[in-house]
């Protein structure tokens, strides 16, 4: 029993989602319908990529809120790349999307990277200027209007699904899944089992301590900062291929679900700790609310405040959790 | 003479542990009143009992004649109890007086009454023979100057007893005169004080009564004029004491470490000197004279403007700590809970931080077998109490976070250790441990340079003394010329030094 | 090309500049208008319509940015009064927000007038906007025809934003009469990757819904994602009439997105300029509100318009 409840503090995220899922099981029982779980799989992968990285500058002790506008202008750029190649095959368009968010991803994530760590800017006040710089790009290449006119090649990342049998037709595993899934988990080893994941865990905990203990901690922090910048330009040109067309203004405040999901699995905002593995966890709530409310047919409105005061409760339990400890 | 205050068969339990069995003691005005006892012995949770931070799980707090049932500090507050904290409660940003006042501000009407605050205050000050001014700002005064304003807001609150946690941790020599001074003003106006230190001379200075705890016990109370510092320390640990510092003849090997002329402009100024294998160099001086920075620029963690370092003879560049941790050269440093851990993490984590890029598999993993086992081995090779490897720092004693910093730089291979003020804050059986330490890393051919304000430690520990003034080497004496009043010549500054 | 928008607007400005430093003769018109957000194809599209009918009447025209910020579009009626503009039109994305500015202008005796969308004020003049509400209904009319009685429907809506709002109700006033089984209440908040999802999850609790009105081109286009994805043959009917619509109708994605509620950005822009010269040499407009018509498109007018354009 003493057991139980010390799981359930320690584990307030893993316990708010099953409960969701429970809610909208019984609002709707389509929610736990092979089809909708697979849904909900594709919908929370670009959140999750976006998270991902997020974990990594929130432990570094900063925060980026520059994701969406990045994401975006990798959308729009991999959509450009994307129109010169009118005949490209499943493959070429893979690594069209990615190459696309390296290319965006390690411009915007250095300059984010070099102004925090060797100007000393302040990450709140770098990123809230690179996010408008990097959402006015992409207005500026597109004028405004979407990107389209791709082939459908373009899609197949952010919108096939893979084995198709007869009663799915459509397929069975989302691409996007299966995408995330590699990129999340190689990232969640990266942070946890390598060396320069310990020297981001450290730096984070105390910039002092790991400069006295022979780690380069501007080099680190730039680093975490050019693999957020990555995965949020992962996340938007997979936004892009899903719905084939490059939007200027996709991914609008994005910025706000990766850190609430990031927040939610555990990931302490002071920096020091925090995991990938867990913020999946977050980032699960999040799709489950705006999915299951969508079923149930609940007005939209109530999804903000939903979303909200789950956020709110989530964290506050966490600090309660830590409070305890101290 | 009547106790004003005391405490009758307190017990405290904590879920799985009991911090306190039955402690009596009575606590009289006008004296100083010392507890003392190794850290876990049950000081804090006395004092925190005292001060309403805990209520007792058996027993009674009685303040004149009266029992009290504390349920929050501010009560005790109320009731007149103040408490020093170790860590000083200064807004930096605020003035003197509006720190002293924090809280309590006068008011004319609704507005505050600056002028009554500030003249309060200053007449405060002036009673407290300060010379400071009660409209500067907190923040540009030194730590001692700092506590004298947590002094003056215990006297503003006519505070009957006042409780000082380690108050003389961070000061240095001159500092702690200052403060004893205060010390002195407060006992002359009937204030009991019950002063909890880990330094045991200051007990013959200024202190009238010890009590002595051991494991949550009461060992005894003492009057301080009755006993002998080496009485003390044995109740205390609760044997006879051998040397305390457990000083060994060592001999000198090859030059390790060599410095010349090291200068950064308004810092420190043409610092040479050379370290051996198999010695510890003791660094004294008042704070402030430049140590510190001086072994901060030779381990590459701040610039130098000039001058030449040599390893082993050769000349060596240390551009960043990761050249000198390359070099085997380690660093620890003053402010072990800032500098020196990461205390929200494990004591794995933290012992094998500046070895991993040496032991990761090719594609940049952790070696976390290695990790552990040298986890484990040095834990038991320095005796760390704790639970086990996974256990986080935060909740180590300082003399066992300091012994996972030792291994820290052990396990790095270190030949050369820069210790800077190591045993601050330690209690007395673990820093006789850590002295062990040391001699054991220089007798396996290691060399030690070790920075110290106290003076019986850089007595009692270092081969050769080195003194600096203001940023300069002013003089180093061998084993048999150090003395308390040979070094303190060299480290003031007297009317013919400038 | 679309490039080309801005840097013609920066010449146009450029130029606007260089004629009255010159100083000639007769001075030109000068008015000044504000569009919702350049970041939107429609507005840009409004902007051009004002461009040209401002070159051909010989008004200096300035065209400016609200960034959909009722702050933002205060200070620039402030800045266009300043700078002597005689008449100033404006899209009140946030009718009680610009109120006041708009109030002041007048009281300054700058002449105001609205488009798109307008707020309520005895200073305003003349509005064009789309008939939004008439749009609505147009939506729901395409629903009704290209599906059956019993049949199930939804709408993507946007309902915080007015003009989106409008679209939902009109299309549900049409729908109440009809034998349709309507999901409703989606707010895809101009996030077409937020349509996407919506439809998805439209697709897993109805997956026999048969048409979707999108109140907004993004809508439809994430709409459409969904749809292909889920093989399902479910229509769409978008708004806007922007030029991605036209091309899906046209090519293959013609399948699913089958009519377009097409607003009438260009003429809207005309429109208002006409209106305010109009105004400015008589002090009378042709009517106070004027309704720019939206129209259905369908591949079938688009190949009426083609073949028009290829007569001529």
């Amino acid at each position: 029993m003493e057991k139980t409840k010390k799981w359930v503090s320690e584990n307030v995220v893993i316990v708010t989602l099953v409960v969701l899922c429970i809610l909208f099981g019984i609002g709707n029982p389509v929610f736990f319908s092979v089809k909708n779980i697979l849904n909900l799989l594709s919908q929370m992968c670009i959140n999750a990529l976006m998270a991902t990285g997020l974990v990594y500058v929130i432990i570094l002790g900063g925060i980026d809120i520059s994701v969406g506008g990045t994401a975006a202008l990798a959308g729009v750029i991999s959509a450009y790349v994307g129109l010169m190649f009118p005949n490209m095959n499943i493959f070429t368009s893979i690594i069209i999307l990615v190459v696309s968010a390296l290319a965006v991803g390690i411009v915007v994530g250095f300059l984010n990277g070099f102004m925090i760590a060797y100007l000393n800017v302040v990450p709140m006040i770098c990123t809230l200027a690179m996010l408008n710089i990097t959402r006015g790009l992409a207005y500026v290449i597109t004028g405004g209007q979407p990107v389209y006119g791709l082939p459908d090649a373009y899609a197949f990342l952010g919108a096939s699904r893979l084995i198709k049998t007869e009663a799915m037709p459509n397929g069975i595993i989302p691409a996007i899944t299966i995408f995330t899934v590699i990129v999340v988990a190689l990232m969640h080893i990266l942070l946890s089992k390598t060396v320069f994941g310990r020297h981001v865990y450290a730096v984070g905990s105390n910039k002092s301590v790991a400069h006295l203990s022979g780690i380069n901690v501007k080099k680190v922090t730039l680093t975490g900062h050019v693999i957020c910048s990555i995965m949020a330009c992962l996340a938007g040109v997979c936004a892009a291929s899903k719905i084939q067309n490059g939007q200027p203004g996709a991914c609008d405040a994005y910025e706000m679900f990766a850190i609430a999901s990031a927040v939610m699995g555990g990931t302490s905002l002071v920096g020091g700790s925090g995991s990938v593995g867990r913020a999946m966890f977050g980032v699960a709530v999040i799709a489950v609310i705006k999915n299951g409310m969508d079923l149930m047919q609940i007005s939209s409105y109530w999804q903000k405040v939903v979303i909200g005061v789950i956020i709110l409760l989530a964290v506050i339990m966490d600090m309660a959790q830590k409070n305890k400890k101290d | 003479m009547e106790p004003i205050l005391q405490v009758k068969n307190i017990s405290k339990v904590f879920p799985g542990v009991k911090a306190l069995t039955d402690v009596s003691a009575d606590f009289y005005p006008g004296e100083v009143h010392t507890l003392v006892g190794e850290n876990g012995a049950g000081k804090s949770t006395l004092i925190k009992i005292i001060s309403g931070v805990y209520t007792p799980t058996e027993g009674k707090v009685i303040l004149e004649g009266k029992e009290m049932n504390f349920t929050s500090p501010g009560q005790a507050i109320d009731a007149g109890i103040a408490v020093i904290h170790q860590e000083l409660s200064i807004a930096k940003d605020l003035t003197v007086a509006e720190n002293i006042y924090l809280g309590r501000e006068p008011k004319k009407g609704r507005l505050l009454d600056r002028k009554k605050m500030n003249q309060d205050a200053q007449d405060i000050l002036d009673f407290m023979k300060v010379n400071m001014k009660a409209t500067q700002l907190a923040g540009k005064l030194n730590a001692a100057q700092q506590q004298m304003i947590e002094i003056a807001k215990v006297i503003s609150k006519n505070a009957k007893v006042v409780v000082m946690d380690e108050p003389t941790s961070s000061l240095s020599e001159s500092e702690i005169d200052a403060l004893f001074e205060q010390v002195h003003i407060l006992k002359k106006n009937n204030v009991a004080i019950i002063y909890i230190t880990h330094r045991l001379k200051e007990l013959t200075e200024i202190c009238e009564r010890v009590t002595v705890l051991r494991d949550g016990c009461k060992v005894d109370t003492m009057m301080v004029k009755d006993v002998t510092e080496k009485q003390i320390v044995a109740s205390m640990v609760g044997r006879e004491m051998g040397d305390y510092y457990n000083k060994h003849e060592h001999t000198r090997g090859k030059e390790m470490l060599r410095v010349e002329n090291l200068t950064r402009k308004g810092v420190f100024e043409n610092v040479s000197f050379t370290a051996y294998a198999g010695e510890i160099v003791g660094f004294s001086g008042l704070v402030g004279a430049g140590r510190t920075e001086v072994m901060e620029a030779i381990f590459g963690a701040t610039h130098i403007d000039s001058g030449k370092i040599y390893l082993e003879g050769k000349e060596v560049q240390f551009k960043s700590p990761i050249d000198a941790i390359n070099a085997q050269v380690g660093l620890v440093t003053e402010d072990r809970r800032r500098t020196g851990l990461l205390l929200q993490k494990k004591i794995k984590e933290n012992i094998s931080l500046p070895s991993l890029p040496a032991h990761k598999s090719s594609i940049g993993f952790v070696d976390t077998k290695w990790e552990t086992e040298v986890a484990e081995e040095y834990m038991k090779k320095l005796r760390i109490k704790a639970p086990n490897i996974d256990t986080i720092l935060s909740t180590l004693s300082g003399g066992n976070q300091q012994k996972v910093i030792l291994s820290k730089w052990l396990v790095a291979n270190s030949r050369v250790l820069i210790l800077d003020e190591p045993t601050r804050g330690i209690d007395v059986n673990a820093r006789s441990e850590f002295y062990t330490l040391m001699n054991d890393f220089v007798e396996s051919g290691g060399c030690i340079i070790m920075i110290s304000s106290e003076m019986p430690e850089v007595l009692g520990v270092s081969d050769r003394v080195v003194v600096m003034r203001g940023g300069k080497i002013s003089g180093e004496l061998s084993r048999e010329e150090a003395s308390e009043q040979s070094i303190m010549a060299l480290a003031s500054f007297t009317s013919d030094a400038e | 090309m679309k490039k080309k928008v801005l840097a013609g607007l920066l010449a146009a400005a450029l130029s606007a500049s260089a004629l009255s430093t010159a100083a000639f003769a007769e001075e030109p018109l000068k008015m000044g208008f504000i569009v919702g957000s350049f970041e939107h194809v429609f507005y840009n599209l409004i902007a051009e319509g004002i461009e040209e009918k401002a070159e051909e009447l010989g008004i200096e025209a300035t065209v400016l940015d609200a960034e959909l910020d009722a702050n933002i579009a205060s200070d620039k009626i402030q800045n266009l009064s300043a700078d002597g503009n005689v008449a100033i039109a404006l899209a009140c994305n946030d009718a009680a927000g610009v109120k006041p500015a708009i109030e002041n202008a007048d009281k300054e005796g700058v002449k105001m007038f609205t488009f798109d969308c307008t707020t309520d004020s005895d200073a305003i003049n003349c509005f064009v906007g789309t008939d939004n509400y008439e749009g609505g209904r147009l939506g729901g009319q395409e629903l009704i025809r290209l599906t059956e009685d019993g049949d199930t429907v939804a709408i993507i809506g946007y309902p915080t934003a007015s003009s989106c709002l409008d679209r939902e109700n009109g299309a549900l006033e049409v729908l109440e009469e009809a034998d349709r089984n309507v999901l409703t209440g989606y707010n895809y908040e101009g996030d077409a990757n937020k349509a996407q999802e919506i439809m998805e999850n439209i697709l897993t609790s109805n997956p026999d819904v048969k048409a979707v009105f999108c109140v907004g081109d993004p809508a439809a286009s994430g709409a459409l994602a969904s749809i292909k994805a889920n093989a399902s043959d479910c229509k769409i009917i978008g708004f806007d009439g922007n030029p991605e619509a036209k091309e899906a109708i046209l090519g293959e994605n013609g399948q699913w997105w089958v009519s377009e509620i097409s607003q009438n950005p260009h003429e809207i822009g005309t429109r208002i300029v006409e209106e305010m010269n109009q105004f400015m040499t008589d002090g009378t407009v042709t009517d106070e509100v004027i309704y720019i018509a939206p129209y259905i498109i369908t591949a079938e007018t688009l190949a009426e318009e083609a073949e028009t354009e290829a007569a001529e």
